[in-house]
């Protein structure tokens, strides 16, 4: 079973994230600050990592410096950041640190969101057959 | 002095009388030649003796007052009684002193005028010499700038300021050049312009201007500078306002359109046919709330300059074509006949954002559907625009049979938060922004945007693209080697290529 990281402040979406990604047979874990997240992902190893930007007391572009910094179980593991802010700066930035992808949230249902991550990992594995 | 030879000639003429009358005696002539010799004799002393003593007085008095006169003290005047010429010349003295006195005091008002118009003025203004030394700096540009006039008069102006827009730094001799011929008006204006003082930062609408006698009194020209720095901050404060509150807003939308999938999907076969109708409601209204927001986002854009577009070679043809295809279900909610017209001539690939282009013609469709009554028909058309001279383009038409706009509405159609009132407003709604944003993308592209519209019988809404050219499509291919990612607005997945 895949095991996906879900870093998302707002309540209902982080559980509504977390229960589509559960009926659709992932691991899930979750994460309301930057901090938590940190921890997490230092100690256990995601297959996936869904980061909000604006996060309490640490935001979503310091836990990815962090998490490419520090050694962790998650260092290598592909990141997503969710967000609702369009600022291409920040986008830059996050794909800069090695982001995979930006995901606006408002434009999408929990499943396309599934669909995408989905997809992600079937391209990934071409990929990894073709090398 | 007349008078004074008449004075002086009476004694003169009793002692003739006396010669006369001694030499009647003897002989007449002789004594004729001697009284004349001795009268002329007498007189000439007289004369003598006035000059000495009288004019060396007027003279004197006529120096020391043109000295006075000269020294400014415009309000001395020259005293002379003599009742001679002397007299009269100091008359006319004085008169002319009198007028210069009125001169200077109306040129001294005049100045003084000026000034208190330079000081009350609240704009900066600078004037500088042909050197772009500092001629003059009221007391706005004091305010403004921080420095006093007198730390500044007599220095160059580039010591002083730094002017810069955007991009780059504007030189001296860009704004503020210098001309010696009979030009007279504006030389440079731009608004909203980065003033560099004192190491402090200021927004300010800058001009500058030249007058023609500028050279015959070394005036190299004058510049005005009106402060916008609360504007450009409030300006920025209300962007950053709508780009936070645009925020804020998509956080609930996502749990509304969230949980109303999760929920749908877990009793959609539950449902009775009216409790789907209310589903589709619920995500209508949700998705309508989410074109707002992302218009209020993207005009904000705009309008900080920071909207792009990305623009690559794109077959427009099949991309109307599909987005015609997804609003098939809506006319047909309003039994409207929706229909693409397969271009006759071959459609060349344009350079255009696709996503972009999709959210105008989508923008006009759903105008077209909104304003056109049930059973109304709406054709869109792809048409192409050759040219010799300049790059060919391609145009999209959106026609409907609908009521129509306005002749007085048509003018103000693209601007923002424009709607048309009266007869529409029943029908309409919005924010007035789609069109807006429309013209922005197209201008963004180089394009056009126009509409031709006859009230009660429908309008026609027609935009052009640029075609792309070989050298577009081999710089596409060449720059898709090198990992490149698409915008965050433009769509809302953006994954690394």
């Amino acid at each position: 079973m895949k095991k996906i990281l879900i870093v998302e402040d707002e309540i209902f979406i982080s559980e509504m994230y977390a229960k589509v990604f559960a009926d659709n047979g992932w691991g899930v874990d979750t994460a309301l600050d930057g901090e938590t997240a940190i921890t997490k992902a230092t100690t256990t190893h995601f297959d996936m990592i869904l980061l909000d930007i604006m996060l309490p007391k640490v935001t979503g572009i310091d836990v990815l410096k962090k998490l490419r910094e520090i050694l962790s179980a998650s260092k290598e593991s592909p990141v997503y950041m969710i967000t609702n802010l369009g600022q291409e700066d920040i986008m830059n930035e996050a794909f800069k640190l090695g982001a995979v992808g930006y995901i606006v949230k408002s434009q999408l249902t929990p499943k396309d969101i599934v669909q995408e991550i989905n997809s992600f990992f079937e391209k990934q594995a071409r990929k990894d057959a073709v090398s | 002095m007349l008078v004074f030879l008449g004075f002086a000639t009476f004694p003169v003429l009793i002692a003739l009388a006396l010669v006369l009358r001694s030499f009647n005696e003897s002989s007449v002539v002789p004594a004729i030649i001697f009284g004349v010799t001795f009268f002329l004799g007498v007189a000439l002393i007289v004369l003598v003796f006035y000059a000495a003593r009288i004019m060396p007085n007027s003279i004197n008095a006529l120096i020391k007052g043109t000295q006075i006169l000269g020294a400014g003290h415009l309000d001395e005047k020259i005293n002379i009684k003599s009742g001679d010429e002397f007299e009269d010349l100091a008359t006319a003295f004085n008169e002319m002193a009198e007028k210069l006195k009125n001169s200077v005091y109306k040129l001294t008002a005049e100045r003084n005028k000026m000034q208190v118009v330079l000081s009350g003025i609240r704009d900066g203004v600078i004037a500088v010499d042909l050197e772009h030394k500092v001629i003059l700096f009221n007391k706005a540009a004091e305010d403004l700038t921080g420095y006093k006039q007198e730390e500044v008069l007599g220095k160059n102006i580039t010591h002083i300021l730094r002017v810069f827009d955007k991009n780059s730094e504007i030189t001296v001799s860009e704004y503020c050049p210098i001309r010696y011929d009979e030009f007279e008006g504006i030389l440079f204006q731009k608004n909203a312009l980065r003033i560099l003082v004192k190491e402090k930062l200021l927004f300010a609408n800058f001009s500058s201007g030249k007058i023609s006698e500028g050279a015959n009194v070394n005036l190299g020209c004058l510049l005005t500078l009106h402060d916008v720095s609360v504007e450009q901050q409030l300006e920025a404060m209300k962007l950053d306002f709508v780009s936070m509150a645009a925020h804020e807003l998509r956080t609930p939308l996502t749990s509304v359109r969230g949980y109303a999938d999760i929920l749908k999907s877990q009793i959609w076969d539950r449902l009775n046919q009216e409790e789907k109708e209310y589903f589709y409601r619920l995500q209508t209204s949700a998705d309508n709330l989410g074109n707002l927001i992302d218009n209020l986002l993207s005009a904000a854009k705009i309008e900080r300059g920071a909207f792009k577009v990305e623009r690559k070679p794109l077959d427009l043809v099949g991309h109307i074509r599909s987005i015609v295809d997804n609003f098939q279900e809506h006319a047909r909610t309003k039994q409207q006949t929706l229909k693409f017209i397969e271009p006759q001539d071959l459609i060349p690939l344009v350079q255009a954002d696709g996503f972009r282009i999709g959210q105008v013609v989508s923008n006009l469709l759903s105008n077209a559907i909104n304003y056109t009554y049930p059973a109304g028909s709406i054709e869109v058309s792809v048409h192409i625009i050759k040219s010799e001279i300049a790059r060919s383009m391609v145009s999209v038409s959106v026609k409907d049979t609908g009521q129509g706009i306005p002749k007085s509405a048509l003018p103000h159609l693209f601007t923002k938060f424009f709607r048309v009132s009266g007869s529409l407003e029943a029908g309409s709604k919005g924010t007035g922004l789609g069109l807006f944003i429309c013209k922005s993308i197209v201008n963004l592209h180089e394009g056009e945007i126009w509409v031709e519209s006859i009230e009660g019988k429908g309008s026609t809404f027609t935009f052009t693209v640029p075609v792309a050219t070989q050298a577009d499509i081999e710089g596409y291919h060449n720059k898709k080697m090198l990992n490149g990612f698409v915008r965050p607005d433009s769509h809302a997945i953006i994954r690394r290529a």
